[in-house]
């Protein structure tokens, strides 16, 4: 790679993971620092995410900052490092505002720091819609109408030329609600007088509504000499009306023509090229099936869930050319390097594959949020599965999100009324998918439920077709043929075995006999055109096999999945952080995950990716193909682990502490932990940590936590020797934490747990150590307690250091929501003491 | 569906299941990366005699348009596809991609390993005869070795009459190589007066017309073997009137310029490749087709100039004359399907023509 003039880069990081976004980010700031590095840019890395995988990628990330994301934080960062450049596009919307508050304050232009990116005014029509929809109106983009009004007479002009359904909002409203959709003269009426009446201008706004258009995501690439590509377009199965990020996608879309394609892809380009955004833009655009007219609706241009799930479906590094192209460099001047055909930064990715993402709910732990969808965003994560057609992508993500709660399956819809069906069709809740199929099953038409659900009929197409084929396996228990088509089209053994009333060993043992094997193929950007190779595989039951054994010695690592409530992606960091360690043991690591935001697949973390739901069988037969010696799999896969315990493994399974344990959550009380590395010999201390007070309710919480505890002197020594020796007892090697519970001046031990997840990533960067390759070094057999020990001692005192979790109860609307550790989405860490160095 | 086989000279064999006409048809094979426009492709002419692999697996998952064909009567041999997605097959009113073939009398192929079959092509380095079977057997193949593809395929498709589309804009003359019905749609948005001439048409023939522009089209197969009397015929027309030459007709050009035009190894059909315009050195995607390029050393620089190039196999996609106003792509730059970033050579074409004018 050539050398920049860009010196110094001030990233700007995400902060705690939200509804809005995962660990997309963190996997994106992770790559472009890596590049950076390679540039020979040095990197400032500004965050408060204690799950962060980027802050503790010391190799890459000159100045690691954990502070608080605000512009006292930043322009602190800036006087001390002074760098050349800023970049906004790996921190969300948050990033943009902090981004624009600094420009305001004249610390960009007096530094003379360079935006990467966005120029300036981007930042600001990025931060406000007005400006934006100004200047899009201004380059004839086609946006949805909305006309001011000041009668009703007028509203009806307005409203007969646009057509209904309209929605009518008050101008400078007195009160928040005053928007109303609007099917007909009659309702029109009302809605105008009282949007009217609760005007300050006593204006109205008569708009035009998209509920019910195609979603379509655009996600486009241009450099500093005005190079623009499309990297993909994304068709939401679900229409306007439902979150694009609760709606299944797929990657490429199946319904559109040529024409309504390259219609959309100017209008991207156009925009792209008007903000002259350096790098990835995602436009998004409703589309009117009807006559092909279709709107802007939404400019993003920065990394997202979609940035993520377009890199993983296409296998094109979009985070790594992003990078470069941020540097300056032109796509025609980007080597990808010897896997990759010469200019395959400018081979528009094409696919033949089929992506398809479902969204993974919170429900289970925030039982009273409302499942019914809507423009504002439920899901908290999102998995996905890849096939050769749309049913086996669909049945693959569907595979891959096996922690849905049951009355997300198929069973559970057959016991709705026919009434409650009609109302779950028209007012859609989470979960939706098995809600059509059951409806098919009730003699709905194709035409008629496209009708209900304005989802193109084409999926109801396939829908009717996993449905005849779930039939048709149900009809005949045993049949070969019906086996062969039902793998063909991504069936799982569980499912399979589940319709024929037998266990999936058995489906397994006939797949076998009747030697049915999945084969393996690679996901790269030109559809078999070009000899190249990105090591991301899907399989197929195909004739062509491309995947081979990874050199070894190898480990298997199971990710974690999608992003779920609890462990936010503390798992996910673990395991990213694991396999480097993993890699500098000499193993050759071997990912399987369908999760396309985690930082895990993040290509240059390990040797091999397997874009597979964890499903016994599809481990079974990756464990015979890649043949590890390692095999990592988390606590809460049970039905795996409990399928692996019953066969003779040829590797070492360990398992990985994702599951928490809840009998020590809930207890309003004070509670200190002791926390360990233990090595099968001595326990070796981390220190300790205690929960904090929430200031609303006054009581004590595990999800705000405090290093170190205060425990008096007296207090100390008898119970951190009462938690060594509670530790030593302990049968494995690995972190534990012994948690006392304090009563009046009294220490009571409660328990001794496998050091929870999240607290190892907040440790990790308290005592800046990684303590997930500690716990590699441990289950390896390289561990050397005493060296850890010695560097902890070392180590700086970070001072006090605090641990806050965050919820997603006011995203999900549930008022008086309880902090729990299972409804955790992300938190922020702050050093109350400034240490002396905490890079 | 009934058991169908995609078989290839070398022996290979794939087993799929029919869909389409039940017809027994031998070509070449070849695939196309494209993922948008599978209507527009099967009916583009440039695949008489060769059978199309779709190297998207999802084929035919909205239904046959009636304002999107390339031509009227597709003489494609095959298609080739993972997956058929049938829509439209639950309405009798609604054209399918199945029924479509089936009355066009193509073979259709589907549950095929389609990016098994791309890396056998791109690994033969040459193209590969195959044959749509519903038999394997050695009959098949010795039918298969036994056919020898026609090097006639211009005058399959192109029409033998001349035919107009009527405008109130400028006058041109396209000369019909295989035409694709996007050339006709851009001529008809800019409200040219078009008149098709079979491409057997001589330069006395056309500038009887007294046309403002000619446009050669793009077509099938060999530009070698193409008769004489057309070379002779682009000879003249450069000299009087701006020519427009596209795909076939391009090759065309660039022969009756003294270069010279030879086989791709293995043909590129898609839309993603970074085309590169030298003048401005921008770069676009344009959807492009074909099997044969031009030889850069053999291109005379004191009569063309390159004005496009591939970036990925360098291959030359654009000429233009030094003396005349005459120029020509390899590409399609009417899309259908593929980007629309080149059309503006249509309005390039309209210009040539209104400066001509003027100078009358």
């Amino acid at each position: 790679m050539s050398q920049t003039s860009i010196k110094s880069v001030l990233v700007i990081g995400a902060g705690a993971n939200d509804i809005q976004h995962g660990d997309e980010l963190d996997a994106a700031t992770f790559e472009i620092v890596s590049t950076f590095k390679k540039l020979g840019i040095k990197t400032i890395l500004a965050d408060n995410n204690p799950f962060s995988v980027s802050l503790e990628n010391r190799s890459a990330v000159d100045h690691a900052c954990i502070g608080p994301l605000n512009v006292e934080y930043l322009v602190n960062l800036i006087d001390r490092y002074r760098p050349a450049a800023i970049l906004p596009t790996v921190g969300n919307q948050h990033a943009f505002e902090l981004t624009q508050e600094l420009l305001e304050k004249g610390i960009i232009q007096k530094r003379d720091i360079q935006l990467l990116g966005v120029p300036e005014a981007t930042v600001r029509q990025v931060n406000n819609p007005v400006l934006l929809s100004r200047t899009l109106h201004k380059m004839d983009a086609p946006m949805k109408t909305v006309v001011t009004v000041s009668n009703y007479q007028d509203a009806l002009e307005e409203a007969q030329k646009l057509g209904y359904p309209v929605i009518i909002r008050s101008v400078l409203p007195k009160s928040n609600s005053t928007r109303r959709i609007v099917h007909d003269q009659r309702e029109l009426a009302s809605a105008v007088q009282s949007c009217l009446s609760q005007s300050r201008a006593e204006q109205v706004l008569v708009q035009q509504s998209l509920a019910g258009y195609k979603e379509i995501e655009v996600m486009v690439q241009r450099d500093a000499s005005g190079t623009m590509m499309m990297l993909s377009m994304v068709e939401d199965m679900d229409p306007i009306g439902i979150h694009a990020g609760d709606s299944v996608a797929f990657n490429p879309p199946q319904t559109l023509l040529d024409r309504q394609i390259q219609d959309m892809r100017d209008t991207a380009f156009a925009i792209t090229r008007k903000l002259r955004i350096v790098g990835i833009n995602h436009v998004q655009f409703a589309l009117n099936p009807d006559n092909d007219k279709f709107y802007v609706i939404k400019n993003s241009p920065y990394f997202d869930r979609m940035a993520s799930f377009v890199a993983q479906s296409t296998g094109y590094p979009i985070a790594r050319v992003s990078a470069q192209l941020y540097a300056g460099q032109r796509l025609r001047d980007i080597d990808l390097g010897p896997n990759y055909v010469h200019h395959a930064a400018l081979v528009e990715p094409t696919m033949d594959h089929i992506a398809a993402r479902v969204p993974v709910w919170g429900f289970t732990e925030i039982p009273e949020a409302s499942h019914l969808l809507g423009t504002e965003k439920k899901s908290v994560g999102t998995v996905f599965g890849v096939g050769r057609s749309t049913i086996e992508a669909l049945f693959k993500a569907i595979e891959s999100r096996y922690r849905e709660p049951a009355d997300f399956h198929l069973a559970a819809q057959k016991k709705l009324t026919d009434d409650e069906l009609i109302v779950k069709l028209v007012h859609p809740e989470a979960g939706r998918l098995f809600v059509l199929i059951e409806a098919m099953n009730r003699g709905y038409g194709v035409d008629e439920l496209a009708e209900m659900t304005k989802i193109d009929p084409f999926y109801f197409d396939q829908i009717n077709k996993m449905r005849l084929l779930i039939k048709e396996v149900v009809d005949n228990p045993g049949k070969e043929p019906v086996l062969i088509r039902a793998k063909g089209c991504g069936l799982s053994n569980q499912l399979i075995a589940r319709l024929w009333k037998t266990t999936p060993d058995r489906i397994y043992q006939m797949l076998l006999d009747h030697q049915i094997t999945s084969k393996y193929k690679e996901i790269e950007p030109s559809a078999g055109e070009f000899d190249q190779h990105t090591s991301s595989f899907y399989s197929a039951l195909e004739d062509e096999n491309e995947g081979t054994k990874t050199a070894q010695p190898s480990a298997m690592v199971i990710g974690t999945g999608g992003l779920q409530l609890g462990l936010s992606n503390s798992g996910d960091y673990f395991v990213a952080a694991m396999i480097q360690q993993l890699h500098r043991e000499g193993y050759h690591t071997v990912i399987v995950d369908t999760n396309p935001s985690s930082v895990a697949l993040v290509s240059e973390l390990s040797d091999k990716r397997y874009l597979e739901p964890p499903t016994p069988e599809n481990v079974f037969q990756l464990l015979k193909v890649e043949q590890p010696q390692l095999l990592f799999v988390p606590a809460s896969y049970t039905q795996l682990l409990d399928a692996l315990k019953r066969v003779n493994l040829e590797c070492q399974l360990i398992v990985l502490p994702d599951d928490r344990l809840p009998q020590l959550d809930n207890r309003a009380a004070k509670l200190v932990a002791f926390n360990y590395i233990y090595d099968g010999e001595y326990a070796y201390p981390l220190g300790t940590t205690t929960n904090l007070l929430s200031p609303e309710q006054l009581n004590y919480q595990s999800t705000a936590i405090r290093y170190p505890a205060a425990v008096p002197d007296y207090a100390f020594q008898p119970i951190s020797d009462q938690a060594s020796s509670a530790v030593m007892d302990q049968d494995e090697p690995g972190l534990f934490q012994v948690i006392f519970v304090k009563a009046g001046d009294e220490y009571h031990q409660v328990g001794v747990q496998p050091l929870p997840l999240t607290e190892v990533a907040f440790l990790s960067k308290v005592l800046c150590v990684s303590l997930p390759g500690i716990f590699i070094q441990l289950v390896t057999g390289k561990a050397a307690g005493e060296t850890v020990a010695e560097s902890l001692k070392r180590a700086n005192d970070p001072g006090v250091v605090t641990y806050r979790a965050t919820f997603p109860f006011k995203a999900l609307h549930v008022h008086d929501g309880v902090p729990t550790v299972n409804k955790i989405i992300g938190a922020r860490m702050q050093f109350l003491t400034l240490p002396s160095s905490n890079e | 569906m009934t058991a169908r086989y995609l078989i290839f000279e070398d022996g290979t064999i794939f087993a799929g299941e029919g869909f389409g006409a039940p017809a027994v048809t031998f070509g070449e094979v070849v695939f196309n990366t494209s993922m948008t426009g599978y209507q527009e492709i099967i009916t583009n002419q440039i695949y008489n005699n060769q059978i199309v692999v779709f190297s998207q697996p999802n084929i035919g998952s909205y239904r046959i348009q009636h304002n999107i064909y390339e031509t009227i009567v597709p003489t494609i041999k095959g298609v080739v596809v993972h997956s058929l997605a049938n829509a439209g097959a639950t309405s009798a009113r609604q054209q399918t991609l199945d029924r479509y073939l089936r009355q066009m009398n193509i073979p259709g192929i589907t549950n095929i390993d389609t990016r098994a079959v791309v890396h056998k092509l791109r690994d033969a380095g040459k193209p590969l005869k195959g044959s749509i079977v519903p038999v394997p057997d050695d009959h098949a193949f010795d039918q298969l070795h036994a056919t020898v593809l026609t090097n006639q395929q211009v005058a399959q498709v192109a029409t033998p009459k001349p035919y107009p589309n009527p405008g109130v804009g400028m006058s041109v003359v396209v000369v019909d190589f295989g035409l694709k019905n996007g050339v006709l749609r851009e001529l008809s948005r800019r409200k040219c007066n078009v008149t098709v001439l079979p491409y057997t048409a001589t330069a006395e023939e056309i500038l009887r017309l007294d046309p403002d522009g000619v446009v050669l089209s793009s077509g099938p197969g060999d530009p070698n073997s193409i008769k004489r009397s057309v070379l002779e015929m682009i000879q003249q027309i450069q000299t009087k009137v701006p020519l427009f030459a596209i795909g076939l007709g391009h090759e065309l050009f660039a022969i009756a310029n003294g270069a010279t035009v030879e086989r791709n190894p293995v043909e590129h059909h898609g839309m993603n490749h970074p085309l590169k315009e030298i003048i401005t050195d921008h770069i676009v995607y344009a959807n492009q087709g074909g099997g044969y390029r031009i030889d850069p050393h053999t291109v005379d620089r004191s009569q063309l100039f390159i004005t496009y190039v591939d970036l990925i196999d360098d291959s030359i996609q654009g000429l233009r004359h030094r003396h005349y106003p005459a120029f020509s792509v390899q590409f399609f730059p009417d899309g259908a399907p593929g980007p629309d970033e080149t059309d503006g050579l249509f309005d390039e074409f309209l210009d040539m023509m209104k400066r001509k004018e003027a100078r009358r």
